[in-house]
């Protein structure tokens, strides 16, 4: 007997990718709001140089060490040199030769160099947060799609010249919480744009063509306000046709036009997803600016559609 | 209108993803094309967003031909495919087929060359100095990928140059020698092997010792590419949103090109405003009696929108005044750019923002 498939949004590590600009690490730190105030213990884990977390929340820059950015919100940046150093720690079992070792000019420049290290470094790191019972949901903020699959890929690529030895059970331990159904769930964000539609079906048939990885959620970001019924479009649209053409007014009607027709897309973008994206989705509205303010909206949304 | 300077040969695009780089990296190239010029658009990027944003099937690493209406100028456009590009590189280096192929040949430089974000950087510096000197292009733009870090691409050649070092790759590869200087070589290996593993080591120092002897030509290459990025030809183009994220992200790249000492020559704000929003006026307007039903939501979008437009426009000219540099922005696009022309009549709504210093 199998036992039934943990909901996605439940599993304790949780993947999300997506095209650059989508608003990924916003729909993360709602999520991650959304868990803090359920009682749990979120922590959201960012690679790269650049932290989202920091700014969505005004609070102090994210480092290497967990630490709260909002009540019961932890989050983290894996930074090259300290993942690094807890990777080789992790193999010589004495940090200050650890040190050492990361810090000698030539084998940091093979390190620097070498294509891989950094995928390698981080996805011990994020499985060493995940063995950390305290840490659920992980909420990892992957860079954008093409970043996202040489990420998932690199168990396979290793796979060819790695028959044993420490890295190989990196790469085990990794592809095991990968593929494990109950712990790890890979989220699509996308936003209801043209070019956004695109790339977001081309991964999805990437992603589902790996049977290891588990999809959870397509969540689709910043879904424009339907301001006009049909309608009152229409009677816009007549308007500026004919009555109102060169009256004062005509300018705000071109602009209902505009965002009416600004829906519209967006309404035949969510189609083609639902069409091609066989994914539970959940959609939220697009918010007027404000950093704090999004999130609270966010995770009130992810409340009110009550996955836990 | 938005142009480059009429010395610029190399144009290349920075900013983090989403924000709109490839669709402006093509216009520009267009915009220039349309100006006379034979440009080359290059993205580095693996998605298809420049094929779709020129509205043409597909793109290879041969440049292909976009069609244009009546003009002197010329608009192809490529994609870097990293293998071929990988590969170019090492016959290139090595002068002698042999020893190409046994790099070619290796199971390191065969598992990464085609997978990881740092291959695919040294690849694309390859391909973009090959076509800085490709006397069929006036102009290259080029399209960084949509990493976090998009300038991180830059330090590519610098670093495998670094890499490939004559001391540390001999210190590496020498460390069963005796002397003294080579004894921390042997040190650090065994320490390497510990934390890597025995095979991993013995596939690296099999390709270390193939790859040491290309390491002229690769320092040639990196110095040619470090020059070529701080050469007066050459502009980079930051490429951001405009509202607060989108400043936060651009202050950062901003930093990462001027810690390089590349100067950064244009600024432009994509998603900056909407035509129709900026039209629209800014009084009350007495709408007609038939209209009143209507006039309290188109009050309010227009309320919402014109001080979202003001919001962006007040983080750009904070912005320009801080960099001390001129900016454009661009409105959001009508419709999906997905030919020349839409894309000319987007790139042709640029506004111009000065600095105050």
């Amino acid at each position: 007997m199998h036992a039934p498939i943990a909901e996605p949004l439940t599993r304790q590590v949780q993947f999300f990718t997506g095209k650059g600009g989508v608003g990924k690490s916003t729909v993360l730190a709602a999520l991650a709001t959304a868990a803090a105030r359920a009682g749990k213990q979120p922590l959201i884990v960012e690679l790269g140089t650049h932290t989202s977390s920091s700014h969505l929340f005004h609070g102090p820059d994210v480092g290497y060490q967990p630490s709260e950015v909002a009540p019961g919100v932890h989050a983290t940046r894996v930074e090259f040199e300290p993942a690094l150093i807890d990777y080789i720690t992790s193999r010589l079992k004495l940090r200050p030769i650890a040190g050492l070792v990361a810090k000698n000019t030539s084998l940091r420049r093979l390190f620097m160099a070498a294509p891989g290290v950094d995928e390698i470094v981080t996805l011990h790191r994020v499985a060493q947060l995940a063995a950390d019972e305290r840490w659920g949901p992980i909420l990892v903020d992957l860079e954008s799609t093409g970043h996202a699959l040489m990420f998932f890929d690199l168990p396979s690529v290793l796979e060819v010249f790695l028959k044993d030895g420490p890295l190989r059970q990196v790469v085990d331990s990794a592809t095991k919480l990968l593929a494990d159904e109950q712990r790890c769930a890979i989220h699509i964000v996308t936003v209801p744009e043209p070019l956004a539609v695109n790339e977001t079906i081309q991964l999805h048939a990437q992603l589902r063509k790996r049977e290891d990885l588990h999809l959870g959620y397509l969540f689709i970001n910043r879904v424009p306000r339907a301001w006009l019924d049909e309608e009152e479009t229409l009677l816009v649209k007549n308007e500026l046709a004919g009555a109102s053409a060169g009256e004062p007014w005509a300018p705000d009607l071109a602009l209902a036009r505009y965002l009416a027709q600004r829906r519209l897309t967006a309404e035949r973008c969510m189609q083609g997803l639902h069409h091609d994206v066989d994914l539970p989705t959940m959609t939220f509205e697009a918010q007027d600016e404000g950093g704090a303010a999004i999130i609270a909206e966010l995770s009130a949304a992810i409340e009110r559609a009550g996955i836990r | 209108m938005m142009a480059l300077s009429d010395d610029c040969r190399l144009a290349i695009c920075v900013g983090v993803g989403g924000v709109g780089k490839t669709t402006f990296a093509a216009a520009l190239g267009l915009r220039e094309a349309l100006r006379g010029k034979s440009v080359l658009v290059l993205t580095a990027d693996p998605a298809r967003r420049l094929a779709d944003a020129l509205g043409i099937r597909d793109l290879s690493d041969q440049a292909s031909d976009i069609p244009l209406p009546a003009t002197s100028g010329e608009l192809h456009a490529a994609m870097l495919e990293t293998k071929a590009s990988a590969d170019e590189i090492i016959r290139r280096a090595a002068h002698d087929e042999a020893r190409a192929q046994r790099v070619l040949d290796n199971r390191i430089y065969q598992a990464f060359s085609n997978t990881l974000a740092r291959s695919h950087a040294y690849a694309a510096m390859e391909r973009v100095h090959a076509a800085v000197h490709d006397s069929r292009y006036d102009l290259v733009v080029v399209d960084t990928p949509p990493a976090q870090s998009s300038i991180e691409i830059l330090d590519a050649p610098a670093r495998l140059v670094s890499f490939l070092d004559q001391r540390v790759v001999r210190w590496f590869l020498q460390a069963s020698d005796e002397s003294p200087q080579l004894r921390g070589g042997a040190i650090a290996q065994g320490l390497l092997r510990i934390v890597a593993g025995q095979s991993l080591v013995s596939a690296l120092t099999e390709f270390l010792t193939e790859m040491a002897f290309l390491r002229e030509g690769f320092s040639e290459r990196a110095k040619e590419v470090r020059d070529l990025m701080r050469s007066a030809s050459t502009s980079f183009v930051l490429v951001s949103s405009a509202d607060s994220l989108g400043m936060e992200a651009a202050k950062s790249v901003a930093a990462e090109v001027r810690s390089r000492d590349f100067t950064l020559a244009h600024l432009v704000f994509n998603r900056a405003f909407i035509p129709e929003a900026t039209l629209s006026s800014a009084h009350p307007v007495n709408y007609p009696e038939r209209l009143a039903a209507l006039a309290p939501k188109l009050e309010r979008m227009r309320a919402l929108l014109t001080a979202e437009e003001e919001r962006k426009r007040s983080n750009i000219v904070a912005f320009c005044d801080e960099h001390g540099v001129g900016a454009w922005s661009l409105p959001e696009a009508r419709r999906p750019l997905g030919d020349p022309s839409a894309l000319a009549a987007w790139i042709e709504q640029a506004r111009p923002f000065s600095h105050s210093t």
